[in-house]
């Protein structure tokens, strides 16, 4: 085996120009250094090709239960309008919910249903404003929910907002 | 490395950028591997930060004040747009998004862009198109060239490699977008694509068409309730996402079934929207809109002096021209082919792509695409032939030009009270008499005891084997029939009846079979796992010697693997 021994006793060179088997030896460490950046960059890019292959391979699979679930958010959403629903039967709704939100997780799926989140442009569409040109807003009502999936938003939430201080306030 | 010259297509809607790979030219996905990218710019106030695209769009509700979409509609104008408390001219909004289009793909080709060709509609004007150039320059971009959209979407056809040979210089871009419609005349003159003429509508696209089946829907369901509810927010955008949804099915299919929970809620009781509509109840309903662009498409040729005859060629541009109520449209009108193989959302970014890359000289290949050089169609009695008093009208199930694999279904109906069979002749060709096209297959379909005018439903799922997998379904009936057709050899080589014909005797069969009615499987893997079937199935019923029953049982378990493998493989 070979071993290289550096003596870190060595007097530096002094101040000027290097000499040139410094310079060589600089010019070889930028060179690795943009190899290496590249080979990060192409380690990322595989790793993104690699997770999109396997959401892609996924999404038909994820469709029926994103179908299940919306079915539920809308039969809850239903039942809540016009208070319409009793306490035992909205205590089994949340029973419910959370069976399926169990069984969704298994898969890496995470359902956005509820309101109360600080607006998130990344997790939500706004489809209207109710506060009067606020400039922190939250999640006020879930009018259609949205789907995560390994940490990837594969649909966002569609949601009304409004101020997050005059709920906070209220 | 050598500079690249992308191409951007800067719409009102959305926006795409491509370039050339390898010669070819490919879309570049933005965000979350999207290639369309909504074309909204949203400033957000307390981070001081500017956003594009998908995050932009879902804030427009939230912050309409700090929002700006369809800022093309503005190009060229001098009045500032107001986001929050600042300023900015149209050009600088557009040099946002195009510097989020080149900052995003340049991370994903690992390549500075510092080079573009933009394209523009035909009908701008010089201010818009210097408002454009200069769009650019603010994002720190050269722009080499701006073009007209109908030109890039003719340039990247010129590069596909299965082109008819026409006579005629005269080239029809019919681009239905989700917003707004053009019509352009292009004539070819050598190198030159020169618009002669431009029509367009800038309030007419895919949403228009989605409205109509929210409109269908909601009186669906209001109509128990004689009309006493009023469509609130929450229940038109539901209602706007499943008219997407049937719209996208409906161009494959010539039924969708809706099957929505609680679309409603009416003291408390949910009102669901359960049925199912057909193409053809949609095509009504949509039939003004269709009427409407074939309006401007008289304009155009009248404003180019041309007759439907002249034009020698139709591309498809925009993704609402994938209805076939769109196709049939032109089919009616010109007696012409009709391209339609490269996405039609992204066709112009293709072609800025082809273009930078004729720029800067880059050596540019043809676009290889598997598309069907025929339409596949049957034979129906639609139309009785003059001369030969039968049957011969050759119904398209699949246009030539189809990108495959695809597939397309079409329903049809039976003639007499209590037919017994339909006979299934498969044809190629453009002709609308079958005898002039050419015969490639032929089957029986027996029928159960039905009335007349029973739907069959007929679907052509064609692989890149050039194999037509064809399934027949009396719809109603549990009644179908699906069958292998070779289409370069002409002949049916597998034909599985799938009417229940029995119990299946034992799991492996029962796996074997759904393996069966799997479309992606290939031609030949398909024909040794319905050989074997049958023959194991056989041998079970025959009760023959174990070692034989055996033997075959661990030949098809093999084949099972096999093609299983083979579909994960496919994904």
């Amino acid at each position: 085996m070979n071993l290289r021994i550096f003596n870190f006793f060595k007097k530096k060179p002094a101040a000027g120009k290097p000499p040139e088997p410094a310079i060589q030896v600089l010019e070889e460490i930028q060179d690795l250094k943009k190899y290496l950046r590249k080979q990060n960059f192409l380690l990322e890019s595989f790793k993104n090709d690699v997770f999109k292959a396997m959401v892609d391979h996924q999404r038909p699979r994820l469709e029926p239960y994103c179908a299940l679930a919306d079915a539920l958010f809308y039969y809850d959403a239903a039942l809540q309008a016009g208070d319409h629903s009793s306490p035992e039967q909205r205590e089994t709704l949340e029973i419910i919910w959370d069976k399926l939100e169990g069984l969704l997780s298994i898969i890496g799926l995470q359902i956005m249903r509820r309101a109360g989140a600080d607006f998130d442009p990344q997790l939500y569409e706004a489809v209207e404003n109710r506060s009067d040109g606020a400039t922190e807003l939250m999640v006020l009502q879930v009018l259609q929910p949205g789907y995560i999936f390994n940490n990837m938003v594969l649909k966002p939430a569609k949601v009304v907002v409004g101020s997050k201080n005059e709920h906070l306030e209220g | 490395m050598r500079d690249i010259i992308c191409g951007i297509d800067l719409g009102t809607t959305n926006s795409s950028i491509a370039y050339l790979k390898d010669g070819e030219a490919v879309a570049i996905p933005i965000d979350a591997d999207q290639a369309l990218v909504p074309s909204v710019v949203s400033l957000d106030e307390a981070a001081n930060t500017i956003i594009v695209g998908q995050a932009a769009r879902n804030r427009l509700a939230a912050f309409p004040e700090h929002t700006v979409r369809a800022i093309k509609r503005q190009m060229g104008q001098t009045t500032p747009v107001s986001l929050g408390g600042q300023q900015f001219s149209p050009e600088e909004i557009s040099s946002f998004i195009l510097n989020h289009l080149v900052f995003k793909a340049s991370q994903v080709i690992g390549q500075k862009i510092k080079q573009v060709v933009i394209t523009v509609p035909a009908y701008f004007n010089d201010a818009q198109r210097r408002a454009t150039i200069k769009a650019g320059e603010l994002a720190g971009l050269e722009v080499t060239r701006i073009i007209n959209e109908p030109t890039a979407a003719a340039l990247v056809y010129d590069y596909v490699s299965f082109q008819q040979e026409t006579s005629s210089p005269y080239i029809m871009v019919y681009d239905l977008g989700g917003g707004t419609f053009d019509v352009s005349i292009l004539e070819v003159k050598g190198e030159i694509k020169e618009v002669l003429a431009s029509c367009g509508d800038t309030a007419l696209g895919g949403d228009d068409f989605d409205d109509r089946l929210v409109n269908f829907f909601w009186e669906q369901l209001t109509e128990p309730l004689r009309g006493e509810l009023s469509l609130n927010l929450a229940t038109r955008i539901r209602l706007r996402d499943i008219a997407e949804k049937t719209k996208i099915t409906l161009s494959d299919q010539p039924f969708c079934q809706v099957s929505e929970a609680a679309v409603l809620s009416v003291e408390g009781q949910p009102l669901n929207l359960n049925l199912e509509i057909k193409r053809r109840e949609f095509e009504e309903l949509a039939k003004d809109l269709v009427e409407r662009t074939a309006e401007k498409v008289r304009d155009a040729l009248g404003e180019a002096r041309l007759q439907p005859q002249d034009i020698g060629k139709i591309l498809l541009v925009g993704g609402a021209t994938r209805m076939p109520v769109v196709q049939d449209l032109l089919k009616e009108m010109f007696d012409r082919p009709i391209y339609h193989s490269i996405d039609p959302d992204l066709c112009v970014a293709l072609g800025a792509a082809v273009q930078g890359g004729l720029i800067s000289g880059e050596p540019l290949g043809h676009i290889l695409l598997d598309v069907t050089a025929h339409s596949l169609g049957i034979r129906t009695v639609d139309e009785i032939d003059p001369e030969t008093g039968e049957a011969d009208y050759f119904s398209t199930i699949i246009r030539r030009n189809t990108r495959i694999p695809t597939r397309k279904a079409e329903v049809y109906f039976t003639v007499v009270p209590n037919q017994t069979m339909i006979s299934i002749d498969v044809y190629q060709g453009e002709k609308p008499s079958c005898q002039a096209n050419v015969a490639v297959g032929s089957f029986d379909f027996p029928l159960k005891s039905a009335p007349a005018h029973s739907p069959v439903i007929v679907e052509f799922a064609y692989d890149k084997e050039g194999m037509i997998h064809i399934t027949v379904d009396q719809k109603g009936y549990q009644n179908y029939k699906e069958v292998t057709l070779d289409i370069r050899q002409k002949k049916i080589i597998d034909q599985e009846t799938s009417v229940p014909s029995g119990k299946i005797v034992n799991y492996i069969i029962e796996k074997a079979k759904n393996l069966l009615s799997e479309a992606r499987l290939p031609g030949e893997l398909k024909n040794d796992l319905n050989r074997l079937v049958g023959a194991y199935e056989q041998a079970l019923v025959a009760g023959e010697e174990d070692k034989d029953i055996d033997a075959l049982e661990d030949e098809l378990l093999a084949t099972i693997e096999d093609a299983e493998e083979r579909l994960l493989g496919l994904g």
